[in-house]
């Protein structure tokens, strides 16, 4: 088995990743040598073709239906050069104060993350797109929730160049997205840094890691050899993002000396929903999420925002079959969507654990609460579409595939409780978090403030598995920033 | 990928009793050319091939739950069920009080509708016609 040696060792490259190894290049110059190693490839850019079935199982883990251990939610997570920011919709909030509270996280001040967020929405190109490349889509949403005086507000996007391929959750055929793949991955390895796609870690142990090299038979091959390896690193950094960091973890035997390890696992579970116009609208051309509302988030645990799927992501996420399942699909062009984020409390119960050949399982219960907030979203859903003039809708709990724009007064007796069942509602998450929170002490957290591994001086993580409860907005610039801090802490050390 | 066939992982009989559950959940798969059928269960069979074995099996016994069950409660199998006495064992699994059975019929559903919805073709035919320049499309 070959044997390699790095200052540096850093497991994934997705938004924490990436961030870490475009810090820690400028120790390059200082002769620092630093490997990010990326269990997926690298797409060659003629490979984003925007066919559905196609990027699914390119960029995603197991397609992007990977299923909780009770199989009533999927998980959407990317293996890819630049991780889950090749396949997010770029949307860029900054975490809120209230949130960062509720963390109670000693020594994470709020002054701190927000200085390192704008950092990375501005070098993002974060800007709210210009009403003319709005689409009917997001501009029925947007009017809807101003009539019925829901606060709505655009979301900032991190493009360039963006035509409006309406593409983003399938990796952008036009690169215009602003991902670690476009931005801190291509500098980090212009300052030096090796980027070791189609790399997977097996196990961390001290101060070194055991790595397969595979390559898919798509993408770019590895830049080293297929075989095993063990690299030695004087640290390692763990940032294959909430599901695969814990594991990764687990499978080296930390789980023992860390009870909280792969615990308090949280991930916004999500329905898509959708009312039928009827004439078509501009849906699927242009950027396909513009808008969120979070009138409904401390009173009823939900946001909404806009969005646009594909036919099918849409079939899936419908509740029925038959004929009139078929005909609204044969409404695409018709149809305005809605996703409906859950914010769900920590719960230690909910969690990360491994399989005996040490592959990951999420144990994750939807619980009371989460199903009532989805129960409740799918009746503010349906004002929303009715309000913006359509003419029917789709609920998923609903006594009926359709409900007719003249029963819209009916809501209450047409949406019930008993339908909002999990496994028969399907459920989906793209935000996944925790599983090696920050934290006082290794009772209760995984890592502290900085991302260092309580106890374990040398192993560091940087991802959202270091998220103490859910973000409440989509996560990917808090997890940047977080990442940004591990990296000045490791920075500093390896200078002092 | 694309170039190689993936292995078969479902038996003649379980293909067929797809066939007719896809005819239940999609009606437009009535329909399908020779050729959209083997497209059909070349996604499904690449779907299944990359899940684990224990995963595959499990979808097995469902489908043998999902073809025989009915015998008991509707009076004969799914299969041979006529019209709106198929949909209401259908939706019998889709509404279960029992979570697994709610599960095992959202997967099977699930993998009906990625071989049909996910065919190119099908796409296009639903309206759904992307272009890489969508904005264009927005001030056409």
């Amino acid at each position: 088995m070959p044997e390699l040696a790095f200052d540096v060792v850093i497991i994934g490259s997705g938004a924490g990743g990436g961030a870490v190894a475009r810090e820690l290049s400028r120790l390059c110059k200082a002769g620092k040598r630093i490997a990010v190693l990326e269990w997926g490839p690298r797409l060659r850019e003629e490979e984003f073709t925007g066919r559905e079935l196609d990027m699914a199982s390119k960029l995603y883990v197991d397609a992007g239906g990977f299923l909780t251990r009770d199989k009533t939610m999927t998980l959407a997570f990317a293996k890819q050069y630049g991780g889950s920011t090749v396949v997010y919709t770029g949307t860029s909030l900054t975490l809120q104060k209230k949130t960062l509270e509720s963390w109670s996280v000693p020594g994470l001040a709020h002054d701190d993350l927000l200085r390192r967020s704008q950092k990375y929405l501005k070098e993002n190109n974060v800007h709210k797109l210009e009403p003319e490349y709005l689409n009917d889509n997001n501009r029925l949403f947007h009017a809807a929730c101003q009539k019925l005086g829901y606060r709505v507000e655009q979301f900032p996007i991190n493009v360039k160049g963006c035509r409006g391929a309406g593409l983003c959750n399938l990796g952008c055929p036009n690169a215009a997205k602003r991902g670690t793949n476009r931005v801190q991955l291509p500098e980090a390895e212009r300052n030096g840094v090796t980027v070791v796609t189609n790399c997977r870690v097996d196990t961390i142990d001290d101060r070194s890691v055991r790595a397969t090299v595979k390559n898919p038979g798509f993408g770019e091959p590895s830049p080293w050899p297929e075989g095993d390896y063990r690299i030695r690193a004087e640290i390692v950094v763990d940032c294959a993002a909430a599901v695969n960091s814990p594991a990764l973890l687990l499978r080296s035997g930390l789980g023992e000396k860390l009870p909280a390890l792969g615990r308090y696992f949280t991930a916004h579970p999500a329905l898509i929903l959708v009312g039928q116009h009827g004439r078509p609208i501009t849906n699927y051309f242009g950027h396909p999420k513009s808008y969120y509302c979070d009138e409904f988030a401390a009173s009823k645990g939900f946001l909404l925002e806009t969005c646009m799927y594909f036919p099918f992501v849409t079939a899936k996420n419908l509740t029925g079959f038959g004929a009139e399942h078929s005909a609204l699909l044969r409404q695409l062009d018709r149809l305005q969507m809605i996703l409906v984020l859950a914010l769900d409390a920590p719960r230690a119960e909910n969690r990360v654990l491994i399989d005996r050949n040490g592959e990951p399982i999420v144990d994750y219960t939807l619980s009371v609460p989460v199903l009532e907030s989805l129960f409740e979203s799918m009746k503010v859903s349906a004002q929303i579409f009715f309000a913006a003039g359509a003419e029917r809708v789709h609920a998923p709990a609903g006594s009926k595939f359709f409900i007719e724009r003249a029963e819209q007064d009916r809501l209450d007796d047409l949406i019930v409780r008993e339908k909002m069942l999990a496994g028969r509602v399907s459920i989906t998450s793209a935000h996944l978090m925790g599983g090696c929170r920050m934290g006082r002490d290794a009772d209760r957290s995984v890592c502290d403030s900085w991302g260092r591994v309580h106890g374990t001086e040398w192993l560091y993580v940087a991802d959202a598995s270091l998220f103490p409860g859910c973000a409440a907005i989509n996560p990917y610039v808090t997890i940047m920033a977080l990442a940004d801090r591990v990296a000045e802490g490791i920075s500093k050390r390896m200078l002092a | 990928m694309e170039t190689t066939a993936p292995p078969r992982l479902l038996s003649g009989r379980q293909r067929t009793f797809v066939t007719a559950l896809g005819h239940a959940l999609v009606p437009q798969t009535r329909g399908l050319s020779a050729e959209r059928q083997a497209r059909f269960f070349e996604i499904i069979d690449t779907m299944l091939a990359t899940r684990p074995r224990h995963m595959v099996r499990l979808l097995k016994i469902f489908l043998v739950v999902l073809r025989w069950f009915p015998l008991l409660r509707f009076g004969g199998r799914l299969d041979r069920l006529e019209g709106e006495r198929q949909k209401e064992a259908l939706r019998w699994f889709q509404d279960s009080p029992w979570v697994s059975i709610r599960t095992g019929f959202w997967g099977v559903k699930t993998l009906v509708f990625m071989g049909y919805y996910a065919q190119p073709d099908v796409a296009a035919e639903l309206g759904y016609t992307p272009s890489h320049a969508g904005n264009d499309q927005l001030r056409a």
